[in-house]
């Protein structure tokens, strides 16, 4: 038998339907931690704070400034606020507290009693996290981006519809789910490894910040490099 | 074995005067911070940049120590250590200390509410602004020794070796290194202490105070570039505090300009900072109660 029949006849007998709907527990469950908590209503300052700014613009603004104006300003709010700082901040919070959290509840042992393998829970965790950041901060993005154009009125519509637009938008969302994923990979490894994560923290949000200005090949070992490339 | 009798007795040693007894308390909150040996170490390596511009004003002074290294070309000369010297050396101390604030800060207050003792210090004579200003004294003394102790001591040590009346003819600028760092101490302070208060996990008190001083920012900018205003930079009390020491330390209108450090007027920036300061007393306050809130 050769070594890639006997992979694929390991992979065949694992317990898939298990995993899934163990995997599917947890992240209900996470879920509901997540999202309606009071923990969590800073989470959703940071991802619609900018709609709040875009909207005032849109009402003070209303018979002046162009679409392409308007495009750059946008480009700066997602690339400077979100990906610098609302994402990165916000996936801080959300992924280092999926098991720190639970630590410091002391509930963390009620997931090691139940038969849950430990690398099916940490997948579920990770899954309900990033469910998490995807949906506040792509809904944050959606609405900033749908805020920024309506004001437009059909000028706007053709834009999204028939231009540029509806492409940016995927891009920006794109992004968005790429960046909670890389910064949430990130954060949640932190807090298994350090009992402070915010120290180590710092370090990424210096060295995501310091790496623009250092050589290309530097550059590749940050995650903001790659978002770059796909913005 | 024999047992025997033991009954009560009073404490019969000395007692602190009602006073100064918020200072048992920043004792206790000091043995904490250095019960951690990074934390410690990250302490003593903060004053590295102190050592250098040491060294540098000395090399500056000693034209015996240029000729012994055998130095060429224009070295460091004494005009450099003047004000921009002493506010880049201000400035960089701040930023360790915020760093080790933001790392040990938190845990002053978050521990006490974290285990119930709020409770237990208040039914002591000790008021609850007793309780703050022993606490808050902990990250003055830290934040002090990092910034204008050291400051100060360059200071001196330049004006010892300049000779010719150079400290009284910079006198001003004593005032402006206490003020600009009494400043900072009292945000950071207070901004920790507000944090640790709202926020019974340290990590998350810490991971608070850090988004405070950087998302703030974004946001100011956010609202700079769509609104086409300055005044998002009320919301970034870094550019306050930036834009008030560029004032004290007298650097002139057309450098500021350049560092694209006049967004604001002056005094917004000391609204801002007073905001900030106001924000975090008020917060404390609110929280800071001899009682426990237990939801169910």
């Amino acid at each position: 038998m050769t070594r890639l029949a006997r992979l694929r006849t390991t992979l065949a007998e694992q317990p898939w339907e298990l995993w899934t709907r163990q995997i599917a527990a947890v992240l209900r469950m996470d879920l509901r931690k997540n999202f309606l908590s009071r923990r969590g209503i800073w989470i959703y300052l940071l991802a619609f704070a900018p709609v709040v700014i875009i909207t005032l613009h849109a009402i003070i603004d209303r018979h002046s400034g162009s679409m392409r104006e308007d495009t750059e300003v946008l480009a700066g709010i997602f690339q400077f606020f979100y990906l610098r700082l609302g994402i990165f901040f916000g996936c801080l919070g959300i992924f280092t507290w999926l098991f720190r959290g639970e630590i410091i509840e002391k509930s963390l042992h009620y997931y090691f009693l139940a038969p849950v393998k430990r690398e099916v829970l940490l997948l579920g965790k990770f899954v309900g996290g990033l469910v998490t950041s995807v949906t506040l901060f792509g809904l944050g993005v959606f609405a900033s981006f749908a805020m920024m154009y309506l004001r437009f009125g059909d000028a706007g519509q053709y834009y999204i519809f028939n231009g540029p637009g509806m492409g940016q938008l995927l891009a920006y969302l794109g992004v968005t789910v790429l960046a909670c994923i890389g910064y949430g990979s990130v954060f949640l490894a932190l807090s298994l490894l350090f009992k402070n994560p915010v120290i180590p923290a710092i370090l990424v949000l210096g060295w995501e910040t310091f790496t623009p200005v250092l050589p290309s090949l530097v550059q590749r070992f940050s995650i903001t490099y790659y978002l770059k490339q796909r913005n | 074995m024999a047992v025997y009798k033991r009954s009560y007795k009073p404490y019969e040693g000395g007692t602190t005067s009602d006073r100064w007894r918020f200072l048992v308390l920043t004792r206790y909150g000091f043995s904490g911070l250095f019960d951690s040996r990074p934390f410690t170490g990250a302490f003593v390596l903060s004053f590295v940049p102190f050592l250098i511009a040491l060294a540098g004003i000395y090399f500056a002074h000693s034209a015996t120590l240029r000729a012994l290294l055998q130095v060429r070309g224009p070295g460091p000369n004494t005009a450099q250590i003047n004000n921009y010297f002493f506010l880049a050396f201000l400035g960089i101390q701040s930023w360790l200390s915020f760093l080790l604030i933001t790392w040990q800060g938190p845990q002053l207050i978050a521990s006490d509410l974290a285990n119930n003792a709020l409770p237990l210090i208040l039914g002591r004579p000790i008021s609850r602004t007793e309780y703050v200003l022993g606490k808050f004294l902990v990250i003055a003394s830290l934040v002090s020794v990092i910034t204008w102790i050291p400051t100060l001591l360059l200071f001196f040590l330049n004006g010892g070796m300049e000779g010719n009346g150079w400290i009284w003819s910079h006198f001003w600028m004593l005032g402006s290194i206490l003020l600009a760092s009494w400043m900072w101490i009292a945000i950071v302070g207070l901004v920790a202490l507000a944090a640790s208060a709202w926020l019974k996990w340290r990590v998350a008190a810490s991971a608070l105070m850090l988004a405070f001083f950087f998302v703030g920012p974004g946001f100011g900018a956010a609202i700079n570039a769509t609104l086409g205003t300055n005044w998002g930079h009320m919301l970034d009390v870094l550019y306050a505090v930036k834009l008030i020491w560029v004032g004290l330390f007298r650097v002139p209108v057309s450098t500021a300009e350049t560092l694209n450090m006049l967004g604001i007027p002056l005094w917004s920036a000391w609204c801002s900072v007073a905001g900030t300061c106001g924000l975090s007393l008020f917060l404390l306050n609110r929280r800071l109660k001899a009682r426990e809130v237990v939801r169910g």
